[in-house]
């Protein structure tokens, strides 16, 4: 009973106190900074109180009617990795967001959306019925469009532009998936779909591919992810953090409930992410090592990295039976990515915060006598590149045998590609690590000489530090962590891992220093040599990929105008014929009435009301005083002058109309009772 | 005790004339008279539901044609306890609201008048008396659209009056041409038609249409829509109640009782009137929303949109299956709820600012957080986010829109919400994010409870709609079973 009131706790608390805290910090500032904090800590410990209760076995709560379908809540050990990563990383970004924020204005909105936005991430992952995941969803889109668009100048409202339309055309693509599994399956119950999906024809492949787009977007999927390098690079850097590290893990969560649960890793649709996830991965390497401004280099990582999670989900499905190898490198993945990210996104924020300046060409050699900064960076730096001995290399090695392992089953040349580019998208990610650990903090620069602790805030690096003491940890416990995880593919795979794993062989350990050797000669004699120039005595990176050159700009939105032009043209050519004859007839009756016909002025009715108030003839001209002024000449008038006249003798248009509806109304029970009598 | 039926329609008619005869001394009598009637009249609502034993009345009856004959259903419930509610909410919006379009004497003895008729439409029980109170309600709510007197109201005013006219005419047609072929035409849970033959079956599109195009007039259904758009001209409270609820309304209410009370699902379906009508339907939403994309005017975009959205309701009228017919009278009623809100928060900025366009609002969400906040949220409603109302009648639309094996519907809604997201959400985010070179001008200036606590309720009733719409739910799908 108290696992139920527990996990309902974690879903409405934040929900409540987003409102409160936004109430409170109305006055107090400090007041809604410990607010916040210690709501982000009460939901930390109440998802670690929630772990004891797990080992019974999965939590289930339904409550019935909301929402018409009722909102069905469960947690099993694999939506609590998610659940409890989710509540770490806000705990620790509420904290940096308290430090972080201090020079931006609208910190009370910020937090409120803050707190909203964890409500709905940890709804959307403990949710059962997928209609509560999408309500959840929705309302993550929105609350976190706010934190996107916080400061509020050009850049940000053009990426929360593209971030928001994205937002909602994914949740459409996903709605009308939801459409068409509820109609075919009847139920949108996680557990009882994966029965239903299999009685279905060729239509579950049209229903996935809708609700993969849907979750896709949200991940940043090759080619729907034009939004995410803008949004994360507009945000303020503690909400790029938990954009990159886990509201993108939501859309990473949905493709692996549509692909490996409902679908039970079909072989198509794993094909299909497995060659998305390769593009995505490629895509956003390639990007990630051209751009020279910090924290678009790290989301184009976010994406390269996200590739590789898609490309395990692929894997999963392609592996079959012998999928745990994958299962457990993509979950490893999923965790190291989240916890890298943040804490990346945390320095460029620290940096950020006092430079106000992104470019690492400016940035040069900012770091170089900042330790603290600087050893924090570079933990995450040997974790994200999978240097042998840190997590990073036990979940990219994991992910590396599953493709080998693939190889081995299926033969094929495609796969054999596959490996080829996983190598070479690991080598990018050297490459851009390097790039900017290099630039930052070993290059030097007389502009930051001696700087030691000058522009830091220690604080504000609390945080990040925390997470690299977190990812050492990991990598000293992989073991431990691996088997944490082994839980949670039960509920993939349906019978407990018997799977060995063996990280530290011979071969990874091979091909993880062959890529960091690629790596780094790319680096050496490639970025460094070709794609930088000397400017002013400095030499600089630039970016050959021409600005307007990208997906969103070339193809979607000139896309989205023609269909829209096309749109607006055919109906206003509708519209247009539909008014044409309409305007025709009253030029027509236009034209009748200004044909000019002669008339005696003499005002009869004036007359008739002259005489009748023989006392008050002041009051009585009720008539325009033009008219009263030809008074015997018979003048020539228009027809339309002549209705305008009779309108005006009414006293108002109101009662004239009154006048005929009574007379229609008598007319027609004359007419009626007369055919009665007959 | 059937007589009491009779109550809640002569009750507000008999106030209206009284109001125009009386002058009150101050504002405040009068508006406490108003709110009085209409709360009273809410009561007799509820009166009439309890204590009618059989709830029907033969009023006058000179021959089969001129039977006026009234009769509460479920349907009737529904709508006349839609109209009543929101009535209450516009009177206390428009106390506050017509301080400053004047001539409140006018204002408030059509505005009571026409909630009389509109019960009238609603308890109806035969064609005839519908068509009555439907000439009615033209004829009372002209004096609210040319309220102002200007010019331009005046040829909006010529203009509605033009359309609902036509349009009367094309349901008198058809109801000449029904009466050819039968006698009784009171509302009957299953339609009174029951044979089709070769011979007949021409004769009956032809009839369907005449009432789907004249009813559509005041549905705003697409060769006719053109009187809503223009109709703003109105005061906002006119716009909201009567253009966004009342009068729209009507029209889909009598398309609903034609379609499924006289005609019956199941002749409709063999007569596969949906080839006929469904492309007409299909142009109202998507024509709807793409050119309210291109108003600046608020309240224009917004009529634009009724368009579109009243489209969807009709949608799921033609769909013919107990989904769609769900989905359909749950978006009658969260339309109502909806669009009564979005109207009087622009009414709210109106009324406070006197600003009408989209560049003029600018900021306008710091200067009036709680009005914009209502807004905001009536829009995401409107678009079809959960947990708001909007969703749950899209759902079940979409439903039954595939219910049919009509995917193509689907996509068409779908693809009008996200052009719904498009026109609605730079309004959200102009007001609320104006960018770095706002200066916040004045400080808070919400407009006066009276216009605010309608709003709020309203909005409180949009979320908790969509969070428990099976209040609302089973009773229509109690409706819904009764007729298909």
């Amino acid at each position: 009973m108290l696992a139920q009131f527990l996990l309902l706790f974690i879903l409405v608390f934040p929900m409540i106190c987003a409102l409160a805290g936004w109430i409170i910090g109305r006055k107090h500032e400090q007041i809604r900074n410990i607010f916040d904090i210690s709501v982000s800590v009460v939901e930390f410990s109440a998802v670690c109180l929630l772990s004891i209760y797990l080992k019974a076995g999965p939590i289930h709560v339904i409550i019935p009617d909301i929402m018409g379908e009722g909102l069905y809540l469960k947690l099993d050990y694999l939506r609590y990795i998610f659940v409890f990563l989710t509540a770490f990383v806000w705990l620790l970004t509420t904290y940096y967001s308290t430090q972080y924020l201090t020079k931006f204005k609208n910190r009370n909105r910020y937090f409120a959306f803050f707190t909203l936005t964890l409500s709905s991430t940890v709804g959307i992952f403990i949710s059962q019925d997928l209609l509560n995941l999408f309500t959840f969803f929705e309302l993550m889109s929105f609350s976190s469009y706010i934190l996107v668009i916080h400061d509020e100048d050009q850049y940000s409202h053009k990426a929360g532009a593209s971030y928001i339309a994205a937002a909602i055309i994914g949740g459409l693509f996903l709605l009308m998936g939801l459409f068409l599994l509820y109609d075919y399956a009847g139920t949108l119950n996680i557990d009882l779909l994966p029965g239903k999906i299999e009685q279905m024809g060729a239509i579950r492949y049209v229903i996935a591919a809708l609700m993969l787009v849907g979750f896709g977007v949200k991940a940043g999927m090759v080619p729907l992810h034009v939004w995410l390098p803008q949004a994360y690079a507009a945000a303020p850097s503690s909400a790029s953090a938990v954009l990159s590290g886990i509201l993108s893990k939501t859309g990473v969560f949905g493709i692996l409930i549509v692909a490996t649960v409902i679908m039970k890793g079909d072989l198509y649709i794993s094909l299909a992410l497995l060659l998305l996830g390769l593009m995505t991965m490629l895509t956003g390497g390639l990007l990630a090592v051209f751009q020279k401004h910090l924290k678009r280099i790290l989301a184009f990582s976010s994406m390269s990295q996200i590739g590789y999670i898609i490309v395990g989900i692929g894997l999963i499905g392609l592996l079959e039976e012998h999928g745990e190898i994958a299962i457990y490198g993509t979950i490893l993945h999923i965790v190291n990515h989240s916890l890298f990210k943040v804490m990346l996104f945390l320095c460029a924020g620290v940096i950020n915060r006092t430079m106000h300046e992104q470019n690492i060409n400016l940035l040069r050699g900012f770091g170089r006598n900042k330790h603290l900064l600087k050893i924090t960076f570079f933990i995450g730096l040997l974790g994200i590149t999978g240097v042998p001995g840190f997590v990073g290399f036990a979940s990219k090695s994991l992910l590396h045998e599953a493709l080998v392992e693939a190889q081995h089953l299926f033969h094929s040349r495609l796969l054999w590609g596959a490996e080829i580019l996983f190598i070479f998208c690991s080598a990018l990610t050297v490459v851009y690590m390097l790039k900017i650990f290099i630039t930052l903090f070993v290059e030097k620069n007389p502009a930051y000489k001696d700087e030691h602790k000058k522009y830091m805030n220690i604080r504000e690096l609390i945080p990040p530090m925390i997470l690299s003491l977190c990812v050492l940890l990991m990598s000293l416990m992989t073991g431990p962590v691996l088997r944490y995880i082994s839980k949670a593919l039960i509920y993939l795979t349906g019978h407990v891992s018997t799977f060995e794993i063996k990280i530290y062989t011979a071969q990874n350990i091979y091909s993880a220093m062959m890529i960091l050797a690629i790596g780094v000669v790319t680096f050496v004699w490639g970025l460094r040599r070709f794609y930088r120039k000397q400017v002013e005595g400095n030499w600089v990176y630039f970016n050959p990929i021409p600005d307007g050159l990208n997906l969103e700009a070339v193809i979607y939105i000139p896309l989205g105008k023609f269909l829209y032009k096309t749109g607006f043209a055919v109906f206003s050519v509708i519209d247009a014929a539909i008014m044409m004859p309409a305007e025709w007839i009253a030029a027509g009756a236009k034209y009748i009435g200004e044909i000019k016909i002669k008339r005696s002025n003499r005002n009869y009715l004036a007359e008739f009301l002259q005489r009748y108030y023989k006392e008050k003839t002041a009051s009585t001209p009720k008539l325009p005083p033009k008219e009263k002024q030809a008074s015997d000449k018979a003048v020539e008038e228009s027809l339309k002058g002549i209705f305008e006249g009779l309108r005006y003798r009414f006293n108002s248009i109101i009662y004239g109309i009154f006048i005929f509806a009574i007379a229609l109304v008598l007319i027609l029970f004359v007419l009626v009772s007369n055919q009665v009598g007959t | 005790m059937n007589t009491l039926i009779l109550f809640p329609v002569l009750f507000p008619i008999t106030a209206a004339v009284a109001f125009n005869l009386i002058t009150f001394k101050t504002r405040a009598s009068r508006n406490i008279v108003t709110a009085s009637v209409i709360i009273v009249n809410f009561l007799l609502v509820l009166l009439a539901f309890r204590f009618a034993a059989i709830p029907e009345l033969q009023l006058v009856k000179t021959n089969s044609i001129l039977d006026i004959y009234f009769k509460v259903d479920k349907l009737g419930i529904l709508f006349s306890l839609l109209v009543s509610l929101l009535w209450i909410c516009t009177a206390f919006y428009s106390f506050e609201y017509m301080k400053h379009e004047g001539r409140e004497k006018s204002f408030f003895t059509f505005f009571t008048a026409t909630l009389g008729v509109t019960l009238g439409i609603a308890f109806a029980g035969n064609l005839f008396t519908m068509y009555l109170f439907y000439e009615f309600l033209t004829l009372v709510t002209f004096p609210l659209v040319i309220h102002s007197g200007s010019e331009e109201a005046m040829q909006v005013g010529r203009k509605y009056l033009k359309y609902s006219f036509f349009g009367a005419a094309l349901v008198l047609a058809g109801i000449a041409l029904l009466y050819m072929s039968g006698s009784n035409f009171s509302f009957t849970g299953y339609g009174v038609i029951n044979t089709v033959d070769v011979k007949s079956r021409g004769l009956l599109i032809f009839t369907y249409c005449l009432f789907f195009v004249g009813f559509g007039v005041k549905a705003a259904v697409v060769p006719l829509h053109a009187w809503l758009p223009s109709a703003m001209v109105a005061p906002t409270p006119v716009s909201s109640l009567l253009h966004a609820v009342a009068v729209v309304k009507v029209g889909i209410f009598a398309l609903t009782r034609v379609t499924y009370y006289i005609f019956g699902a199941q002749v409709i379906k063999t007569i596969d009137s949906i080839y006929f009508v469904g492309p007409l339907v299909v142009f109202t939403i998507l024509l709807g929303s793409i050119l309210a994309y291109h108003q600046d005017n608020l309240k224009k975009r917004l009529a634009y949109s009724t368009i579109s959205q009243l489209g969807y309701i009709i949608l799921g009228l033609i769909l013919l299956n107990r989904d769609s017919l769900t989905g359909a009278l749950m978006h009658l009623v969260n339309h109502a709820v909806i669009k009564i809100t979005l109207f009087f928060c622009v009414g709210a900025v109106m009324y406070m600012t006197g600003k009408k366009t989209i560049q003029e609002i600018k900021g306008i969400g710091k200067e009036m957080p709680i009005t914009m906040g209502c807004f905001s949220i009536a829009a995401i409603s409107l678009i079809g986010i959960p947990p708001t109302n909007g969703f749950v009648s899209k759902w079940y639309l979409a439903l039954g829109g595939l219910h049919e094996n009509r995917a193509i519907f689907v996509i068409i809604l779908l693809t009008s919400a996200l052009l719904t997201a498009a026109y609605l959400i730079p309004i959200i985010i102009t007001a609320f994010f104006p960018g770095e070179d706002y200066r916040p001008s004045v400080s808070r200036r919400d407009p006066p409870a009276n216009m605010l606590v309608p709003i709020v309720i309203l909005t409180a009733v949009v979320v908790l709609l969509g969070l428990f719409p099976n209040l609302v739910l089973n009773f229509i799908k109690v409706i819904a079973v009764e007729v298909i």
